[in-house]
Order: C-alpha cells, then sequence, then structure tokens
C-alpha cells in the first residue's frame, strides 16, 4: 500500500528539525524542501482525516473527494498560509484545517469548476474504503476516531520502519521473530525459544530484543517528532499519542 | 502493510480484540505500554530471573513459615512469611542472588542493613533483621497489609484532602530518617505503603543506596520521580532529592499526572488552594538549595495552609485517633488580623481589578452601542434605537451604582471592614455574570465585554465569598469593628468556629444605615418613575384622538400601583425599619422587593442583596430571644458594659453623620440621571413610535398584509429605449447594503422571479417593511442576457406623509453590476486595511464591506462572471467569520487586491466589447426570444 510505505529515509539521523516545523518555516516562500516534507507527511497522514471525513456522514465517493480535494487544496499552499494560529502539531493543525474545509464544501464545487482538484497526492481510496469499512470503533464521535487512526497510523509508520530497517539489514526474519515480543511485559519473554528459532544464544537474543525495543522506540519518537514544531513538545505529544492508544 | 502470519482474533496479552489492520499483527494498546520516554531504562533488558518458587527458599529459612510470594520490585523479590518464634507476619525480601560472592557489596549491606534496623518510626517499615541465607541477601520486615500507593492511586484518583493526608506522615518519615542520615533515594508511590487502618508506612528506606550501581547503564532510582542531580550526578545525593521525589508523588496524587517538562502548577489542573502550588513548586525545584532542606518545613507549611480551615487529616501514629481535629493553635488577635488581611488581599484586589475593568468594558461597550446603532440609526429599526439609548442610560446607571459598589466593598474589605458590603459584593459579581450572558444573549455578543472578563468576575466572586465565609476572617472583620476583647478572650481559638458573638446594636445600626436607605431610595425611585410612566400614557393616549376613556388611565394607574407602587411601598417602609433596626420581616420582604420589581432593580437589586447579607448576619429580634436583655420597644440600648466599643461606635457615628448625605445625595444623582436618560429615551422613543403608528394604521386600511411600500418599473432597451418583451428579472433586492434576504417579489416554479411581461409600466406590490425608499438598491437581470437594458422604479410608500420616489436606473446585465460592486468592495477593503493596518478599528467597516458584497454576490450567483476561485474562497471565509472581524482580517489580507482588480478591468472590458455590437444590432421589432 503506497500510502504506508515508509516515506523517510530509515537511516537518516534523529530530526532537529522536523517535517512539520519545515513546513511551518518555509510557509511563505515556496521552497521544495517544504514542499516534499509537507507531501510526505501527507502521503503518510491521510488515512485519519479519510476516516474522519467518513464519520462526517459522507458517502465513500464524496469522503473520497472531499479528502483528495483538501490535501490538494492543502499542496497549493493555500491553507498553509493560515496555520499562524495552528502552530504546533501537525495533527491538530490537520484536523482544524479539514474542519474549515468541510465547513466550505462549497468551495469544492467551485473548485472543480474552476479547474482546481490537481492533484499532487495519490491517495488509494480504495484500499481506505476497504479498511474503513474494518473499523469496529462504530460508536466513537468524529474526533475521537480520528485522533485514534492518528495515533495508529504513527505506529503503522513506525513498524513500517521499523521493518523497513530490519529488512534492509537482511534482518528480516529477526523482525519477524521478535515483533511480538515487543509488547511482552519484562520477564513474560520466552528467550530460550526464540534463541532456537534464531539459531543464536539465548544472550544474543536478549540483546535482539533491547535492539529491537530501543530501535522501535526510537522509529516511533522520530515519527512524532515529525508531526510537531519544535523538539520540545515530542515528549508531551508521545504521551499523548499513548493516552489516545490506552484509550479503550 | 505486511500481514502478519498468524493474525490472532484476540491480544494474547490484554485480550483485546485485534482488528485485521493492526499494525504488524500487534495489539496497538499493548504497544502504547512499551515505555517510550527516553531517560529511563527499557524494561526488556536484562530482567531478572523469574522469583524463586517458595519451596526452593523454605529450605533455607527454617524460622519462617513462607506463605506467599507478594510480587517483585525493582530491588527483589518479597514473600509474606509467618515467624515462628514471635507468630506474627514478616515480609522477606530478597536481593541481589547475583551479588553473593561478591565480598563489598556483603559489607556494605550488613553497614546500610544495620543503620536501617535502627529506624524505628510508625511511618517507616521496620526492619527486623537481615542476613545472607542460601545465596540470598535478605532483610526481614515488618508486613504491612494493604496496598502501595501506586495501587491506590489505580484504583482512584485522590482527592486533595486524600493527597494531603498523605504527605504529612511521609514528611514526618523522612524527617526522622534524614536527622539520622539516611536517605530514602527511591520515593515513589510503589514504597508507600498503606496499612489497613489507612496508616502511611514508608518501605525500602536506603536500599537504592544499599544495592549501589548494579546495573551498568541502569540509573539508581525510578527516573521518573528522581531530582535532577541524582540523574546527573549520583555521589552528590542528599536529603534534598527525596522532598523531589516527595514534590513529584504528591503532585501525582493531586493531578494524578507527572509533572511534565514545562511545570505547570496544580492548581491549573485540579480545583485545590493555590497555596499546594507553591508548595509543590518549591519541592520541585530543579536546584536543590532552592527547594525545602527540610522535610518538616512542607509539613510546618501544610499545616499552616489547612489549618486555617481543616487541619490536615490527621493519619497520626497508631492507633489511629478517631477523626478529630487536631488540638488548634491558640492566635492571637494580631495574628488572626494578619492572617485574615493575608487571606482577604487576594479576593479584594480581585475585585478591585475586575470591576474597574469590568466598569470601563462596559461605558465602552455602551458607548460602542451608542455609535452603532447611531451609525445604523436609519437603518435599522427604530426599537433598536430606542434599547440602545435605554441601554446607554440605564446601563451607565446601573454600572457606575454596581461597579462602585463593588469597588468600595473590595477596599474596605482589605482594611478587614465593611463585612456585609463584601459578601454581597461577593454575590453582586456573580450574580452579575447572569446578567451578563443575558444581555449577551439578547444583544450582539460583539458588544459585549470579553468572556475571560466575566469569569474573573465569576471567580473574584467566588472567591470572595469563600474566604469572607472561613471562621477566622470573620471573626477578624468583628474584631476589627468591635474593637479588642469583643471576642471574649484575648486569644482566639478555632474550636469554636460557628458561635456567633453578639454584635452590639450600635454595630447592628451602623450596618443597616446605608442598604436601608438603599432600599427607600429605590422604592421612591421606582414610585417616580410609576407616576412618570402613568403620566406619559395617560397623556398620549389623550392626545391620541382622545377616545380614551378616563377609566383607562385609572386601570393603568391601578395595575401600576398594585406591580410597581406596592412593591415600592414595601421597599421604602422596609428600608426605614431596617434602619432602625425594626421589622426584620418587613425588611426582608423589601429587600426582595427591590430585587425583582422593575425598572428599580438596577439599583435594587445592590441594595436587596446588601440588606439581605446584613439581615442574615444578626439581627437585634433573632437576639433578643436568646439573651432576652433587648427591650421590646426596638431602641436598644448601648449595653454600658463596653465602654470601648462605645467609643468606637460613637467614632464611626460621627463619621457617618457626614458620609451619610454624602451617599445619599450621590445615589440620588446617579438614580435621577438614569430616570433623565429613561424618561427622555421614552419620550424620543415615542414620538418616533407615534409616526410608525401612523404608517401601520395607513397599512392597516388596505388589509392586514399589505405592503408598506410600492413599487412600480418597467424594462427598456438601453440603445433603443424600447421596452423588451419578456424580460426575465433576475433579483430585486433592497436595503443598503442589504442586511435583509432577497424579496421574493416575483417567483415561479423554479424559484426564479418572473415578471410576465414588462413592456407596460407595471405597479407591483413589495412589502418592504422598515425599509426607506431611499436605501433601496435594484440589480436585475435581463434576458436575453446580452441585451443592455433599464429598469425604472417609482418607490411609493404607503406613508402618504412621504413624496414618491424616483429610484435610480440600473445597467443590465447584473455582470456588469457585479463587477462594479465588487471593485467597490475591493477599494473600501484597501483603504481600509490601509488606514487600519494593526488594529481591528476597521472591522466595523470591513464588515459592512463584507455583508454588501455578500447579498450581492448570493442575488448575481448564476450570473455569467467568473472570477478566481481563491479569491471567492477568501472573501467567502471572511464571511462566515464576518462576526469576528479580526479574524476575517486574516482571510481579507491575503486578497492579491492589484490582480483581482485586474482581472475585473479585464472582464469587463471584454463584457462590453461582447455587448457593444449587439445592442447595437437590437431592434425594438425583435425584442427578446
Amino acid at each position: 500500500m503506497p500510502a504506508s510505505s515508509p516515506s523517510a529515509p530509515a537511516a537518516s539521523p534523529l530530526f532537529l528539525t522536523t517535517r512539520w516545523s519545515i513546513v511551518l518555516a518555509a510557509r511563505d516562500k515556496a521552497s521544495p524542501e517544504a514542499g516534499r516534507a509537507l507531501g510526505s507527511l501527507c502521503q503518510a497522514y491521510w488515512y485519519p482525516l479519510y476516516v474522519f471525513v467518513r464519520r462526517q456522514g459522507h458517502s465513500a465517493h464524496d469522503a473520497q473527494d472531499l479528502t483528495q480535494e483538501f490535501f490538494a487544496r492543502f499542496l497549493e499552499k493555500d491553507y498553509l498560509a493560515a496555520a499562524e494560529r495552528e502552530k504546533g502539531r501537525f495533527r491538530t493543525f490537520l484536523i482544524v484545517a479539514l474542519k474549515r474545509f468541510l465547513l466550505n464544501e462549497w468551495d469544492r464545487v467551485r473548485a472543480q469548476k474552476r479547474g482546481g482538484g490537481m492533484l499532487h497526492a495519490t491517495l488509494d481510496s480504495e484500499v481506505a474504503e476497504n479498511r474503513y469499512h474494518d473499523e469496529s470503533a462504530e460508536s466513537l464521535p468524529a474526533e475521537q476516531v480520528y485522533e485514534r487512526r492518528w495515533a495508529l497510523t504513527l505506529l503503522e509508520q513506525a513498524l513500517a520502519r521499523l521493518r523497513a530497517d530490519y529488512e534492509q539489514g537482511g534482518r528480516r526474519e529477526e523482525f519477524e521473530h521478535l515483533k511480538s515480543e515487543l509488547t511482552s511485559p519484562r520477564g513474560d519473554v520466552d528467550y530460550r525459544r526464540i534463541a532456537s528459532h534464531l539459531g543464536m544464544t539465548e544472550g544474543a537474543a536478549r540483546v535482539a530484543l533491547h535492539r529491537l525495543r530501543k530501535r522501535f522506540r526510537q522509529c516511533f519518537r522520530e515519527e512524532i517528532a515529525g508531526t510537531v514544531a519544535t523538539p520540545a513538545e515530542v515528549d508531551e505529544e508521545v504521551r499523548y499519542v499513548v493516552s489516545v492508544l490506552a484509550r479503550d | 502493510m505486511t500481514t502478519s502470519e498468524t493474525p490472532s482474533p484476540c491480544c494474547p496479552r490484554c485480550g483485546t480484540p485485534l482488528r485485521k489492520d493492526a499494525p504488524e499483527g500487534l495489539c496497538p494498546r499493548c504497544l502504547a505500554g512499551v515505555n517510550f520516554a527516553t531517560d529511563s531504562m527499557f524494561t526488556g533488558v536484562g530482567s531478572p530471573l523469574p522469583p524463586p518458587p517458595i519451596e526452593e527458599i523454605a529450605p533455607h529459612f527454617p524460622q519462617l513459615e513462607i506463605l506467599s510470594c507478594l510480587g517483585r520490585g525493582g530491588m527483589g523479590v518479597v514473600y509474606k512469611a509467618r515467624q515462628k518464634s514471635l507468630d506474627r507476619l514478616v515480609a522477606l525480601k530478597l536481593l541481589a542472588p547475583e551479588r553473593e560472592k561478591d565480598p563489598e557489596f556483603s559489607d556494605r549491606f550488613a553497614r546500610e542493613a544495620q543503620a536501617l534496623a535502627k529506624l524505628s518510626h510508625p511511618h517507616i517499615v521496620t526492619v527486623h533483621d537481615f542476613g545472607q541465607a542460601g545465596g540470598f541477601f535478605f532483610l526481614l520486615m515488618e508486613y504491612v497489609d494493604g496496598m502501595n500507593l501506586r495501587q491506590l492511586l489505580q484504583h482512584h484518583k485522590f482527592t486533595p484532602e486524600q493527597a494531603l493526608a498523605v504527605i504529612p506522615p511521609l514528611c514526618e518519615a523522612l524527617q526522622y530518617a534524614h536527622d539520622r542520615g539516611i536517605v530514602h533515594r527511591d520515593i515513589k508511590p510503589e514504597n508507600l505503603l498503606m496499612d489497613k487502618d489507612g496508616r502511611l508506612k514508608v518501605a525500602d528506606f536506603g536500599l537504592v543506596k544499599m544495592l549501589g550501581e548494579e546495573a551498568d547503564e541502569k540509573p539508581v532510582g525510578t527516573p521518573r520521580y528522581m531530582a535532577p542531580e541524582q540523574k546527573d550526578d549520583p555521589g552528590r545525593v542528599d536529603n534534598r532529592a527525596d522532598i523531589y521525589s516527595l514534590g513529584v508523588v504528591f503532585y501525582e496524587m493531586l493531578t494524578g499526572e507527572l509533572p511534565s517538562q514545562k511545570l505547570q502548577p496544580p492548581s491549573r489542573k485540579v480545583l485545590i488552594d493555590v497555596r499546594l502550588d507553591e508548595v509543590v513548586l518549591r519541592a520541585l525545584e530543579k536546584e536543590p538549595s532552592l527547594r525545602y532542606q527540610q522535610a518538616s518545613e512542607i509539613q510546618t507549611r501544610l499545616e499552616t495552609i489547612a489549618g486555617d480551615r481543616r487541619a490536615i487529616p490527621p493519619v497520626m501514629s497508631p492507633p489511629r485517633p478517631p477523626a478529630t481535629l487536631p488540638e488548634p493553635k491558640p492566635m492571637t488577635d494580631a495574628e488572626l488580623l494578619e492572617a485574615a488581611r493575608r487571606k482577604v488581599a487576594g479576593p479584594s484586589m480581585m475585585l478591585m481589578i475586575v470591576s474597574v475593568m469590568t466598569y470601563g468594558g462596559g461605558l465602552f461597550s455602551a458607548l460602542v452601542g451608542m455609535v452603532f446603532f447611531g451609525f445604523l440609526g436609519n437603518l435599522v429599526h427604530q426599537f433598536a434605537t430606542m434599547v440602545g439609548l435605554f441601554l446607554v442610560g440605564g446601563g451607565v446607571c446601573f454600572y457606575t451604582l454596581l461597579w462602585g459598589f463593588i469597588f468600595l466593598a473590595a477596599l474596605r474589605m482589605r482594611k478587614l471592614r465593611g463585612y456585609g458590603m463584601g459578601v454581597a459584593a461577593g454575590i453582586l459579581a456573580m450574580v452579575q455574570i447572569l446578567m451578563q450572558v443575558s444581555v449577551s444573549i439578547l444583544f450582539s455578543p460583539s458588544l459585549l465585554i470579553s468572556g475571560a472578563v466575566s469569569l474573573a468576575v465569576l471567580g473574584a466572586g467566588v472567591w470572595t465569598l469563600v474566604v469572607l465565609t472561613s471562621d477566622d476572617v470573620r471573626r477578624a472583620f468583628r474584631l476589627v469593628a468591635n474593637g479588642p476583647g469583643a471576642l471574649g478572650q484575648g486569644a482566639v481559638t478555632a474550636a469554636a468556629p460557628a458561635a456567633p458573638v453578639a454584635d452590639s446594636p450600635s454595630e447592628l445600626r451602623r450596618r443597616a444605615s446605608i442598604p436601608g436607605i438603599g432600599l427607600m431610595v429605590t422604592g421612591s425611585l421606582n414610585f417616580l418613575i410609576l407616576m412618570g410612566l402613568v403620566g406619559i400614557i395617560g397623556l398620549r393616549s389623550f392626545s391620541h384622538g382622545g377616545f380614551s376613556p378616563v377609566w383607562r388611565l385609572a386601570l393603568l394607574l391601578g395595575a401600576g400601583l398594585l406591580v410597581i407602587g406596592l412593591p415600592s411601598l414595601l421597599m421604602f417602609l422596609g428600608g426605614l425599619r431596617m434602619r432602625q433596626l425594626q421589622g426584620r420581616g418587613l425588611a426582608i420582604t423589601g429587600a426582595i422587593c427591590a430585587m425583582i420589581t422593575p425598572p428599580g432593580l438596577l439599583i435594587g437589586v445592590v441594595f436587596g442583596i446588601w440588606a439581605l447579607v446584613v439581615l442574615a448576619r444578626g439581627w437585634p429580634e433573632a437576639m433578643a430571644t436568646a439573651d432576652g436583655s433587648v427591650s421590646v420597644a426596638g431602641r436598644i440600648p448601648v449595653p454600658t458594659s463596653e465602654p470601648s466599643s462605645m467609643a468606637a461606635s460613637a467614632s464611626v457615628e460621627s463619621k457617618k453623620n457626614v458620609l451619610t448625605p454624602l451617599v445619599i445625595i450621590s445615589l440620588l444623582l446617579v438614580c435621577l440621571a438614569g430616570v433623565g436618560v429613561g424618561v427622555g429615551g421614552s419620550v424620543w422613543f415615542l414620538g418616533k413610535a407615534r409616526r410608525d403608528e401612523s404608517l401601520a394604521r395607513q397599512a392597516a386600511q388596505t388589509g392586514p398584509e399589505a405592503p408598506a411600500l410600492e413599487l412600480s418599473g418597467r424594462v427598456t432597451d438601453a440603445a433603443t429605449g424600447q421596452p423588451i418583451r419578456n424580460a426575465r428579472v433576475a433579483r430585486i433586492f433592497m436595503g443598503r447594503g442589504s442586511d435583509r434576504p432577497v424579496l421574493p417579489v416575483w417567483t415561479d416554479e423554479a424559484g426564479h422571479y418572473v415578471l410576465p411581461t414588462w413592456d407596460e409600466p407595471q405597479t407591483v406590490n413589495v412589502t418592504a417593511p422598515r425599509h426607506h425608499a431611499s436605501e433601496a438598491v435594484f440589480a436585475a437581470n435581463a434576458s436575453p442576457p446580452s441585451r443592455t437594458g433599464e429598469l425604472n422604479f417609482t418607490l411609493q410608500p404607503r406613508d402618504p406623509l412621504l413624496p414618491p420616489e424616483q429610484v435610480s436606473t440600473v445597467q443590465v446585465p447584473a455582470a456588469l453590476v457585479q463587477l462594479t460592486v465588487l471593485e467597490q468592495f475591493l477599494n473600501q477593503t484597501k483603504s481600509t486595511l490601509a488606514r487600519f493596518p494593526n488594529s481591528t478599528a476597521g472591522s466595523g467597516e470591513l464588515h459592512e464591506a463584507f455583508r454588501a458584497w455578500h447579498a450581492f454576490n448570493a442575488a448575481v450567483k448564476d450570473s455569467e462572471l467568473e472570477l478566481p476561485w481563491d479569491m471567492i474562497v477568501a472573501i467567502e471565509q471572511a464571511m462566515k467569520l464576518a462576526d469576528r472581524p479580526t479574524e476575517a482580517r486574516v482571510w481579507l489580507e491575503q486578497l492579491p487586491i492589484a490582480g483581482i482588480k485586474g482581472i475585473v478591468k479585464e472582464r469587463r472590458e471584454r463584457l462590453e466589447k461582447l455587448l457593444q455590437p449587439e445592442a447595437g444590432a437590437a431592434t425594438p421589432a425583435t425584442p427578446g426570444q
């Protein structure tokens, strides 16, 4: 699925400047770097928005149109100029901008007539609809669904990076075997089994799992760092996302 | 996303159903449980071996009967056991099995354990024994039957009171250990045990140090509770590190969260005494030297804070005493006054600030209202003008009185005087919020003072009331009012909180004086206004054709007397009797009447509440039953046994003599001003209304639905002057900038406004309420659109007094008109933005411009005019935000005005070129299709 392919090279160093902060900084001048950064952000995080639009009661078709239109508009920088007050989190900015956009569905008709609708983001809407149907959180309000979806997307992105990392290093099997232990509480890990599966010593398995966890943590934090304006906000956002995930 | 190999329906760990799209087939919820914080150890690594089973360790401890494994902490495994010799339950803690061969550790263990075993404190888990057995270092400790604080915190959120109950014993325990040179180093909820009786027991004292730097990269202690210096430089750690950890625990108990990087005071998150913020924040200072230096300081501070109201619920040494208030510390008068002064300083200052702010804001908005209504006066219905005027007149009067009163009360409160006034001011501040809200519902919210101020007012009111109703503050006020010794003893004890000390009658009289006068003034004022109203209405009904019979006036007078006059009388009498310290019931009735009877309630509400507060505080009649010393005649003799208070009251009396007339005069002046504005407004309004009525009467003669405006018009070809057949009139709308919807004048099924044929001059009826003829603007769209045409309208207002009016001719097609309007809009926007570059001052004008544009745009939506969509978006956005001009401005400022003007110009030229030849080619013989 194109939407979830890792958008930044997994080997990139810890972000000093986040993707979102690049975008924010380059709001006024059209820098290609910012365009790319924004494009990759949108590419990665469009699904939560799609879910939100669907939850607002739009049909699948309309929701696809609206989401695409929204991103098209977004990438054309019309909305970014208004990012002044939502400076801060990409997550909140997107949803505010989207709500504003949905208020003006009228604009959409207008825009299409005027030859807008040039898409820069390719969004796989069919997959989206299938996924949407699998959603089970039917009873939650749209905002919460969005937040939850957002958090899940962050996890997906982080895990996708992690996987890509391992696959690049030719350690795919190690990843497949170890990943389920990511959620194991300490002391619950059967190192012996892992070691025998992977053909290594128990100590090595211990170290391998430690590395995986460490790398996963790093990926997750990096992913979040990409969506906030300053590094100082990362911890808070991590806490928030974790609280969203733990909610239900 | 790659699917996992064996997607299981449920998470094997937490049992949550797993969705198909769970990332990597892992449960998101459990993933969220991974420790994502950077600065803490990773839990998966180097995890210790499973706890040794009971059978395995039992042989090593023959003196014990190991009962069960209680769990494992960071430091080791704990078992519940029975000590056979003493038949008591103990906790057996096994430490660091991997250290058994380390002689250095063995020494340190012994040294530390000896020190720990010397600690004997009700709030510290006692160490009974220690040693080495079967390769284990072990500690034998007191068994605490209960839960740890972590478990309790997970069960429910602590109330501030519960949190406050935990800290003092913790401080005691820490202070005790610190005095003996032992630092805990790992204070956290897991180590704070609470037994079944609610006693706190601190466990694991000094264990961290005992175990030393055990793991290579593992910081010693628990990161989230660790003081900064403990992380950076463990060697520097002293007792102040424990104080930091205590701060974290305290913060967590109060807020349910750990302190974040950007530390927010707990009172921002939960409703607690703000003074607790200071304690928590000081404990959490990054620099040890800025923290409390001793745990006992925290305890002392908390007791001071809680002491005023309710002392900290004791979690005292066992056995726990029944929940009683602790022995209050006797306070001297001076201390009491000082404490009370400190307490009232905050709310009174806040009251003063909000009163100045709100008063200023109120006047400002009234002024804005006047300007606003005046500006639109000829447009908006006269009613709005009248309301605006009343708002200004009544509002100024009311506001001056209300906020002046509150300000004065706050001022006096600071000197611990005027208790009743203070309480009344608190209540008024809260009541005022209701008024603000109701006013903001009635009128445009943008005219009102921002909600923040309102909230501040509410807060100030609540705060004031809370502070003023606390016992010691009340005593302090009484002390100031009655002089020293009035409270009986020199020292005040907190043990008799609510027992009211009898107020001297002179004091009562002094209190009752001003509210009494206020009630009387309110009553008289109501009566005056009533008479005035009856007079005006009566005069008017007589002058109005003279048909009104006298009984109508009499009925009016009677009803008015009943509804306003009677309550006014009650107010007056109530006030009078109140001043004589008599007639409590009458005074209460009067006060309530004053609060509910219009129009005097504007000031009556102030005095009513004040009077009620004074009446509620104590009254001779109530006291008479208590001590029987009060004479029935109502003239209460000043007891001779109180020479000092008599002298005090005498001086108050003399001051009052000067003050009272001044107060009365100024009140009267304010009231008269209000009455003047009100009556003036009424007269003016009635004059206006009369003309309206004559219009309405004429309208009534032609039927209930008859229009107030007559309109006739025809469409002619501008080039040839010939009438156009089958012209379709797309839009007619009225109003300058039209704040009214487009009038549905002629509509077919499709909702278009259609005139069948306009080749003859026609008269059509348009209902155009509240509009003057001169304000009508017409735009029409002729069909076929290529033809230029003319619409000539004659407006004939239904009021025969007004002359008919020829109205401007408007060019068609509408696209051109639209362009013109757009151009005007852009010009106006540009100049407004230029004139007010950085303020919201131009917002009103922009607002107007948006409205004009919006109405117009709606009217000609189906025209051929094409505009760049981003511009339409911006304008539409601005429109949607029209009630919030500042935000609208943000959108508007993005408009590339020069570019758009270029586009407009180019379109106009194209249109005109298009129209020119066709208009010439059109002949009178073939108009239309």
